[in-house]
């Protein structure tokens, strides 16, 4: 499949490659010819590497309070990150998008009333000039 | 004066038989077809129209009939010609991870980081692949292309092209066409599974809400996410890398510039070359065979198959958990990768049983657990034939 050409460097061999894959292919069909091999194999690893990221995040927040602890400790303080309880239902969530909203109005309302001055202030460049930039009349 | 008059009959002649009327077929008027119902599902009815939308217009370039044997250069198949450069991007297989580094920076996995269990049902739904594999063996599909057919069922288009590119080049198009068009019809073939498989009382499930996910959890998420799924299958390596990378981006919230682009522009143009070369490679000279017509079947049958799994595992996962902690198996077909869509589907059913049980937040963790779940399977797939 791949074509050494240097010590370093190998190039990958498409026609080379889908001979590999027409033989395991012929393989598999005397072997497997129902594809439950496959399957089986198949489903494990998929199942065992998706269960591995649900232990590795299940007890990151517990190693990340760990640590923490352990950085608070050495302070005096007492931190903690655990945010298992930091729960808001949907009340309290529709609560908040209100108040939000009803208050997003009342600044709509009061914008259209206010009169706004933006002060600008530019720092000076002769090619914005207006000294340079307006005909100079010579005095007579 | 004759022989001037025989030269411009000539010519007409010639130039006639290079019309598309001249070379205009059956299958040709089938695809134009196909190509138009795309394009209305997209607009009148809002099927996916980022992607039906090229892939629709990509089937009607593809499918103006022209003289095969003028040497024109203007077909996709025909070497040198700008649409065959186009689909090196397929065929090398380097749209799909670009997608997926798009996806990545603009996917939120707080839901799965705050319920991590629920991981499990994006594993459970790519059943569909390896269902669909047995399946299209017992159809007389030889393993290579049975396994480009079975990644249908991951529901996931940009990891279909991937693998179908590498194990059965002379499928691309078919399947990219099935892949996508089912996903669009995810609203269409999940909720009737979904009813059939659960009952009143477990459709009404109210979940806790998720926990508020922390910003080093956020950051870590990419960086233990890459090791340990490529540890276990290195040859997804260019999806899954790409697709943890994206998400760093996000994530490192240093990076905003290239996350940005990463989400916007990049996978725009990404999405609009892929389309529209996966669309026109539905030539009809060589697309309609019955192979074609076999994978559209599969894949319907993947689809059905993938949602099961991931709908009577959350029921199985209900056994072994405590009534407050309880999953809705209702949130079990967003396994499936199609995202968001599938997780729609979740929040749209779980509605119509209760008005005020939104699902939407739930099902988004299997749905992302869903994409690496069917990048793990793809690269699995490759281990196995090109190893």
């Amino acid at each position: 499949m791949y074509s050494q050409i240097t010590d370093s460097v190998a190039v990958f061999d498409t026609a080379a490659a889908m001979e590999t894959i027409h033989e395991n292919a012929h393989l598999f069909q005397e072997i497997d010819p129902i594809g439950i091999g496959i399957t089986s194999i198949g489903m494990i690893v998929v199942f065992s590497s998706l269960l591995l990221l649900f232990v590795a995040f299940k007890n990151l927040v517990k190693v990340l309070n760990y640590i923490k602890r352990i950085k608070s400790g050495k302070k005096g303080e007492s931190i903690s990150i655990e945010h298992e309880n930091d729960i808001h239902s949907g009340e309290v969530n529709a609560a908040i998008a209100m108040a939000l909203y009803l208050y997003s109005q009342e600044q709509h309302d009061q914008e259209s009333l206010v009169l706004t001055i933006n002060k600008v202030a530019r720092t000076y460049s002769p090619w914005s000039s207006k000294i340079y930039g307006l005909r100079q009349h010579p005095r007579a | 004066m004759n022989q001037f008059f025989d030269f411009v009959s000539q010519g007409f002649t010639q130039f006639l038989s290079y019309t598309a009327f001249a070379n205009i077929t059956t299958g040709h008027v089938v695809m134009i077809i196909i190509a138009l119902v795309f394009i209305y599902l997209a607009i009148a009815k809002d099927y996916e129209p980022l992607l039906l939308i090229p892939i629709g217009f990509g089937m009607l370039i593809g499918n103006i009939p022209f003289n095969l044997g003028a040497g024109l250069q203007v077909g996709i198949y025909e070497e040198g010609s700008v649409l065959n450069y186009l689909y090196f991007g397929v065929t090398k297989g380097i749209y799909p991870p670009l997608i997926f580094l798009g996806i990545g920076a603009m996917t939120d996995f707080s839901t799965l980081l705050s319920n991590p269990k629920l991981i499990l049902l994006g594993a459970a739904a790519q059943l569909g692949i390896f269902g669909a594999y047995t399946i299209s063996l017992a159809l007389g599909f030889i393993p290579e292309q049975a396994a480009a057919i079975a990644i249908i069922g991951g529901a996931d288009g940009p990891t279909a092209i991937f693998l179908s590119s590498k194990l059965a080049p002379e499928l691309v198009g078919a399947i990219a066409v099935s892949a996508y068009s089912y996903m669009a019809l995810v609203p269409v073939i999940q909720p009737p599974i979904m009813k059939l498989l659960t009952n009143e009382k477990e459709r009404k499930i109210r979940m806790k809400p998720p926990r508020t996910v922390s910003k080093t959890e956020k950051i870590m998420f990419p960086i233990i996410g890459l090791l340990l799924t490529c540890f276990v299958t290195p040859s997804a390596l260019p999806l899954l890398g790409m697709l943890f990378f994206g998400n760093l981006l996000k994530e490192s919230g240093v990076t905003k510039r290239l996350a940005d682009t990463a989400k916007g522009a990049l996978i725009d143009i990404v999405t609009i070359l892929i389309g529209l070369t996966v669309g026109a490679s539905t030539q009809a000279t060589t697309f309609l065979t019955p192979a074609s017509i076999g994978i559209f079947a599969l894949g319907a049958v993947s689809f059905v198959i993938a949602t099961t799994g991931g709908v009577l595992f959350a029921k199985f996962m209900n056994l072994f958990l405590s009534d407050e902690n309880k999953i809705n198996p209702l949130i079990g077909n967003a396994g499936v990768s199609a995202v968001p869509d599938s997780a729609r589907v979740s929040q749209m059913v779980g509605l119509q049983y209760d008005k005020s049980n939104y699902l939407l937040m739930h099902a988004m963790a299997p749905n992302v657990a869903g994409v690496i779940g069917s990048a793990v399977a793809a690269g699995i797939m490759l281990s196995f034939f090109m190893g």
